[in-house]
């Protein structure tokens, strides 16, 4: 376990900008929102019952589910940006030949790399994301405050702490575990391919969307590899929209995991890392 | 008899149809530093990369008891090694390599690499891509050195370093190798470097073993003869396994001939390393079956 942590460390280090990434973005979005807070928030406050009327009660909280949606684009953008470097760089610098020196196994490595975009930049999304949120508020708060109004109802529409835990839970089990099998697939291209690993990544699923269009007139596999990169789970559903626009726990925890097509994805995905083991047993430097 | 440290038995590796190694049998003993030698292309660091457990192969090989290819991770444990080039990434930080390699390596003593280090200008705080080759070469040393290995694998560790840091490499070596028992597998082309520095060499050419023998071996068993010029045809008649001409004089090798007989025929000397590489691997050597 020990081994497993201090690979997860070293992933971090040797690409600071998993963390860097999402901080910049949530510092230029506090910047925007600051800017947006001091030319309309009071004004918005002030007329609340027209703000209401005009676009429905949760107008207020439109700025916090925007930035949550703009860091979860990041956090996908970067997780694949990971998995195709990931075990393409080390033979490409040749560090593979420094890893393979030391008592830890290619399914350690392959698995610690793997925990990356399903675990960790997740939860690094998640809490930069988090704590963009509360500095928003606290700004609002400022902002507000030097207007002589009540911050309550601001607060009250945000609900940025009631959302912190399906927020998680959406980032890790939904963009994270659920969509493993697209990263370890990506895993599995950077461990073999001799060069370009993002287009032999890229060029067998979409070749295969196309075939499918041509033959069949369908757009399934499309269809669910868009619904996996974008948060859909394994396709199961919890039910009708209640209303919310992130749709955090759709689906739920319990409809994730009764879905077959979860297991399938998680079993597809162990499949290619047992691939990206393999692979990685023999890897020569690029 | 002991387990060898290494036992290769009919160990062969192509790559499409190239011949890599083709089967080579190899021991070696506990507590040896042998010097593995070959021309570009011989085979040398494939046959290392077989025992490192990196490349799959043909023939039966067992490191340290184990199956390299199967038990590579496990086999770390007891086995360190530099690859051929530096292997070191660049972003890394000196003290964050520490810090892996004692959380990862339970034989790594973290004391010992850093008293290394404070012997050079290395400092914790650099990156890989701060230091200079030969700085690299001495970071990645001083790991190396600091992981109780039972067998040390260095593939042409003096590749691209000046002189300096190759005499402070092999004097490591030396001092570390009489401190505790190590056996050493020290693959080069350059021959000269290591003449000093190990009990057995292996020449390997082509994919197979050309000779194998201690240095006491070489000692005993071959002659160099600067051969005056009124015995040549004496000489020639001892068939030596090479001739050569030096400053107007001729030079032959011969293989297990009698230093009396010899001695007739000119002054005679115990060849050089790279002297006996050429005549048994060289242009001109008589090759396996020729």
């Amino acid at each position: 376990m020990n081994r497993f942590i201090w690979s997860l460390r070293r992933e971090l280090w040797e690409n600071p900008w998993l963390w860097r990434a999402p901080a910049a973005i949530a510092a230029v979005g506090f910047v925007g929102f600051v800017a947006y807070a001091l030319g309309r928030l009071p004004a918005q406050v002030a007329g609340l019952a027209a703000v209401i009327a005009a676009h429905g009660s949760d107008h207020l909280r439109e700025p916090y589910e925007v930035v949550a949606g703009v860091m979860m684009g990041i956090g996908l953008l970067l997780a694949v940006i990971y998995c195709v470097d990931a075990l393409y760089g080390e033979r490409r610098d040749r560090s593979v030949l420094l890893w393979k020196s030391l008592p830890v196994s290619d399914l350690e490595t392959v698995l610690a790399k793997l925990c990356i975009p399903t675990v960790v930049l997740p939860a690094i999304v998640w809490g930069f994301t988090v704590v963009l949120q509360l500095a928003m508020l606290l700004a609002s708060t400022a902002v507000l405050a030097a207007h002589g109004q009540s911050a309550a109802t601001v607060w009250s529409s945000a609900r940025v702490l009631a959302d912190a835990g399906p927020l998680l839970y959406h980032l890790v089990a939904l963009h994270g575990i659920a969509t493993a099998p697209i990263y370890a697939w990506i895993l599995l291209v950077s461990a073999w391919a001799p060069r370009a690993p993002l287009a032999w990544a890229i060029l067998p699923p979409v070749a295969i969307g196309v075939l499918e269009k041509v033959a069949l007139g369908t757009t399934r596999f499309a269809g669910l590899l868009l619904g996996r990169l974008g948060g859909g789970g394994a396709g199961a559903s919890a039910g009708p929209s209640n209303g919310d626009m992130m749709q955090l726990m759709n689906p739920t925890l319990l409809g994730l995991v009764v879905a077959p097509a979860f297991w399938l994805g998680l079993a597809v995905a162990g499949l290619f890392v047992l691939g990206a083991v393999r692979v990685r047993r023999s890897a020569q430097p690029a | 008899m002991t387990t060898p440290v290494i036992d290769a038995r009919g160990l062969r590796k192509t790559y499409g149809d190239t011949v890599a190694l083709d089967g080579v049998d190899l021991r070696v003993d506990a507590g040896r530093i042998v010097g593995l030698i070959g021309p570009n292309g011989a085979g040398k660091t494939t046959l290392l990369n077989a025992v490192l457990g990196l490349v799959p192969h043909e023939g039966e090989l067992r490191v340290l008891g184990r199956d390299p290819w199967r038990e590579r991770a496990a086999l770390m444990h007891d086995v360190a090694f530099i690859a051929d080039v530096a292997v070191l990434p660049r972003w890394i930080r000196v003290s964050q390599l520490l810090d892996y390699v004692q959380a990862v390596h339970p034989r790594f003593v973290r004391a010992r690499a850093e008293s290394f280090l404070e012997r050079t200008t290395i400092r914790a705080t650099s990156k890989v891509k701060e230091l200079s080759k030969g700085m690299v070469a001495q970071l990645h040393l001083a790991v190396v050195m600091a992981i109780d290995a039972r067998l040390l694998v260095l593939d042409e560790p003096t590749l691209g370093l000046d002189i300096i840091y190759r005499k402070q490499l092999f004097d490591a070596l030396l001092a570390d190798y009489y401190e505790r028992e190590r056996t050493i597998v020290l693959a080069t082309h350059a021959v000269e470097e290591i003449e000093h520095v190990v009990t057995d060499v292996v020449f390997l050419d082509r994919g197979r073993i050309a000779l194998r023998a201690t240095m006491d071996e070489v000692e005993q068993r071959y002659r160099e003869v600067r051969v005056h010029p009124s015995r040549l045809d004496a000489a020639r008649e001892l068939v030596p396994i090479h001739e050569r001409e030096a400053l107007g004089q001729r030079i032959m090798l011969f293989e297990g001939v009698d230093a009396e007989r010899l001695a007739a025929l000119g002054e005679v000397r115990t060849p050089s390393v790279a002297d006996l590489f050429i005549a048994r691997v060289g242009d001109g050597a008589r090759r396996p079956g020729s």
